[in-house]
């Protein structure tokens, strides 16, 4: 693109041929006042703020429209336009609210911004009561409060232009124009795509993101993605959602298995926190994450990611880990990597933690776990099974320049009451994993799972298959607040299983060691309190349930102790700094050890974070980020998809064509990081010109 | 998308002892405003502004420098606005605002209009000689305006608030009528029909106006 040379104000600045003075300007560092111009739209030319004076025209013309030509002459500060853009910011105010504090956008506001620039208050006109303003309404993801628009029309034009879908009009009722929808339709009937580039754009506090939608702890580029900013380890989500809507499985897998390690068990046995935070879930339903990773790896025959990717040269440095479940496992993936020997001591025969000893078979097969134990192993670690490490003295000649902890938690945890051994209890960790182990003791006619988590259920479902009669899971929580997931819990109905949410155990009959029936009440609500669990019971509702086995899936702890060596918090877990150390130099703890027990995705997270932390601790810059799909400019016209609002989530796509038809329903969230912000007069940007004063 | 209304939809002004330039210019603005496709700020907000501005000159709600603060947006619509049908219509109203200057410093100094057409210059009487006493007007007026029963002459509510909410049209018998500067001669309480006396003062208000109306020609005339 040829450049020329013109002048605005006192500088000598060069353009490309094809912009037009406003972009010339604001590129070079000279600030034009303006609201209607957006950097990602065409000029509008509505506001009339950003007019300028040209040398040899008669009359000031916009510049947002007018294009720049060689030796151009501007003047962008007369007496004229000053004149005429204070009557244009005065005529745009006698119709807004003067409260601007209290206002969500207060202080982040292009409006506001404006007025401080060209001192402009609310002043000599006369008040204008708009009267359609009351017609758009809000929704579960917009804000609409239409008395702060001021008809800039960005919005309808981003829409149009940008998005290809044209949801949003100029409107007219009673000779008095307004913006909402085509026949004042609610957004969710019209052909609205829900991506937030109307709210993006929105120069004052007309169109919001309506609370709630997006944390507000976070910065607002991580926020607005709320599927990648609730997983632990932040996977590009939306990325491989559109991917595996062209079918592109390979590349889909690429971007997952940038920040995950074992992308086949969390399609299928992951907490899925993305799912909670989807921006859809406030629309209808959330977008089935989960499982359409599950199909990406499914369906992945190339394995593209495998040609990306970096490994460095052996370092000559050693790890050792304790733990090879997937906190362990997935820190000496990145640290081999990184090109330090790691050694991965595994207390059982089998490496995978949870996923191999926890997790249920029936939720996740053996064999899925070894394959990709056995994906990792490829990058040299070796590992040492049946090997248990209970003091670091153990490793102490191995020459290790860093160890890291990550025996995850297998220990159970129950209510003080019921801390004691009775032949028939026993805890839910040890059940799960004697059941992996096809080890498990006889059970009876009638067992009793206390607690309604995932393991709780985990257990019950377990006991069901087992060919248990009565299985029933009591819980403290009431039905609608019980931890495990939903589906989970309908499966569990469907096998017959019995949930008594909302009831406590409050006492115990035993004889000869075994326990022979539970004492449960009612209770209307509990909290745990320094001084124990308070619960509050519902009058006459005690009673009797005989019961064969009882099961505790009251919770996990870490099992460690002082042997160990390192120092511990709360009896079992590793206590370690914001930069997982010990107290113990060169000692680290990750996963379930540190923090109890949580989840597949968050021990990945934990043993991606020791391994950051380990190489720079051993002198590395602790960068392990790789791109292994190089990514391509984002369509930013995602057109027309009809009933889009409407589309209900497939829970379980199994087919190519269900999972296309399920990916289509993301809100692509991520589209909207690409819409620039619009800079204000006060940015640095426009501190110093990048021209030669005349 | 530019604005399909054109100014051929702009009403023209015909001079005429019933017409009044204020007025006029109030409701080219008023057609303006609600033609406007919504789009250019000067045709969306501007040309509302400018009939806010005039309506409360026509309702006696002016302020002292309203002259000039019309004179300002409107130069600034005539030559900032998107749409010609906008621009047309400040250039109008700017040529009415110059050509007749006197007559809108008297609507805005002094609350007067030449021909009695603006709100603000007139206050409501009913004609003692007319009035039958036939209760219509109170139908679609508010109690407080009128004192009246059936076979008395109503009296009208002085108060100019309460004056203002009554319409011309209440009256089918036109006893209904416009008092300008001076006062016609009234009962203070409503009387029986008929028993009022005339005593030459009905005319006063006639009289009043014909003046004024004679004055404002030969002001226009210069």
């Amino acid at each position: 693109m040829k450049k020329v040379s013109l002048q605005i104000d006192e500088y000598i600045i060069e353009a490309y041929e094809d912009q037009s003075v406003m972009q010339a300007a604001l590129t070079a560092g000279i600030y034009i006042p303006h609201l209607c111009y957006h950097p990602d739209l065409t000029p509008l030319g509505n506001c009339k703020l950003c007019c300028v004076e040209i040398e040899g025209e008669a009359e000031p013309g916009l510049s947002c429209e007018i294009n720049v030509k060689a030796g151009m002459v501007v003047h962008t500060q007369t007496e004229t336009v000053k004149k005429r853009r204070i009557t244009a910011l005065e005529l745009m105010l006698a119709s807004h609210p003067k409260d601007c504090t209290s206002c969500d956008k207060y202080l982040n506001c292009e409006l506001q911004a404006l007025m401080q620039y060209m001192g402009v208050g609310h002043s000599r006109l006369r008040e204008i009561q708009k009267e359609n303003t009351r017609i758009a309404r809000s929704d579960s993801l917009i804000k609409r409060e239409m008395k702060r628009c001021i008809q800039c029309g960005r919005c309808v034009k981003a829409c149009k232009e940008l998005r290809g879908v044209n949801a949003l009009s100029i409107n007219k009722r009673n000779g008095e124009t307004y913006i909402y929808t085509p026949g004042d339709k609610e957004l969710a009937e019209t052909d609205c795509r829900f991506c937030g580039a109307c709210v993006e754009v929105c120069p004052t506090g007309a169109i919001q993101d309506m609370r709630g939608v997006f944390p507000q702890d976070v910065p607002c580029q991580q926020a607005l993605v709320p599927c990648k900013n609730d997983c632990p380890a932040h996977t590009d989500i939306p990325s491989y959602i559109r991917l595996v809507n062209q079918e592109r499985y390979s590349d889909a897998v690429s971007v997952i298995r940038e920040k995950l390690t074992f992308p086949h068990v969390l399609g299928l046995v992951c907490t899925h926190a993305c799912e909670s935070g989807c921006k859809r879930s406030h629309l209808n339903e959330a977008i089935s994450i989960r499982s359409l990773k599950r199909i990406a790896i499914e369906h992945d025959s190339e394995e593209a990611w495998r040609r990306k990717g970096t490994r460095l040269s052996a370092n000559g440095k050693k790890v050792g880990i304790i733990g090879g479940g997937a906190a362990g496992m997935t820190a000496a993936y990145y640290l081999a990597k990184k090109g330090y020997k790691t050694e991965v001591y595994e207390r059982m025969p089998l490496a995978g933690g949870m996923m191999s000893y926890g997790i249920p078979k029936y939720r996740l097969a053996q064999d899925i776990v070894n394959k990709e134990i056995g994906i990792l192993l490829e990058e040299g670690i070796e590992i040492h099974t049946n090997s248990r490490i209970t003091s670091l003295k153990q490793l102490k000649d191995k020459g290790y320049d860093a160890v890291l902890v990550a025996i995850g938690a297998c220990g159970g945890k129950r209510p003080d009451q019921f801390d004691k051994v009775w032949i028939n209890a026993m805890d839910a960790v040890d059940f799960c994993r004697r059941s992996c182990q096809n080890d498990l003791p006889v059970l009876g006619d009638a067992v009793t799972v206390y607690g309604g988590g995932s393991v709780g259920f985990d257990c019950a479902r377990t006991a069901k298959m087992k060919g248990v009669r009565n299985v029933r899971v009591v819980c403290m929580e009431a039905r609608d607040q019980m931890l495990a997931d939903a589906e989970e819990i309908v499966e569990a109905l469907k096998e017959g299983i019995e949930i008594l949410s909302g009831n406590a155990i409050t006492g115990i009959e035993e004889s000869d060691g075994r326990i022979t029936a539970l004492e449960l009440v009612k209770i209307h609500s509990f909290k745990f309190t320094p001084e124990g669990l308070v619960i509050h019971s519902v009058e006459g509702t005690k009673r009797y349930v005989e019961t064969d086995t009882v099961i505790f899936a009251t919770g996990q702890k870490p099992d460690l102790n002082d042997s160990l060596g390192i120092e511990l918090v709360k009896g079992s877990f590793a206590r370690v700094d914001e930069n997982l150390k010990t107290s113990i130099d060169g000692v680290f703890a990750a996963g379930d050890a540190v923090y109890g027990t949580k989840s597949v995705v968050q021990a990945i997270a934990s043993g991606r974070s020791a391994a950051m932390n380990i190489d720079r601790y051993l002198g590395g810059d602790g960068n392990i980020e790789e791109i292994l799909f190089d990514r391509e400019p984002l369509n930013p016209d995602i057109g027309v998809i009809e009933g889009f609002a409407q589309l209900n989530r497939i829970d379980c796509p199994t087919t190519a064509g269900q999972a296309k038809e399920e990916s289509a329903r993301c809100l692509q969230c991520d589209l909207r990081l690409e819409i620039h912000k619009d800079r204000n007069w006060a940015d640095s940007h426009y501190k110093s010109v990048k021209g030669v004063k005349v | 998308m530019i604005c399909r209304a054109d100014s051929s939809l702009l009403p023209d002004f015909i001079p005429s002892d019933s017409s009044c330039v204020v007025d006029y210019c109030k409701q080219l603005m008023d057609k303006v405003r609600k033609e406007s496709c919504g789009e250019c700020v000067f045709c969306r907000e501007g040309t509302w502004q400018i009939y806010e501005i005039i309506k409360d000159i026509t309702e006696g709600n002016s302020e002292s420098d309203d002259y000039e603060l019309l004179l300002d947006i409107l130069v600034q619509i005539e030559q900032g606005a998107s749409c010609e049908m906008s621009r047309e219509a400040s250039r109008r109203c700017l040529r009415l605002l110059k050509d007749e200057e006197e007559e809108w410093e008297k609507h805005i100094r002094r609350k007067r209009c030449a021909n009695l057409v603006c709100r603000c210059s007139y206050t409501l009487y009913i004609d003692p000689q007319l009035c039958d006493g036939c209760g219509l007007c109170l139908d679609n007026t508010p109690a407080e305006v009128i004192a009246g029963a059936p076979g008395m002459i109503h009296v009208v509510n002085t108060d100019i608030f309460k004056n203002r909410l009554l319409s011309i049209s209440a009256c089918p018998k036109h006893a209904i009528k416009k008092a300008g500067l001076v006062k016609p001669k009234l009962p203070e309480i409503p009387v029986p029909a008929g028993s009022f006396q005339e005593e030459g003062n009905t005319n006063d208000g006639e009289g009043t106006r014909r003046r004024r109306r004679r004055g404002s020609q030969g002001e226009s005339d210069q």
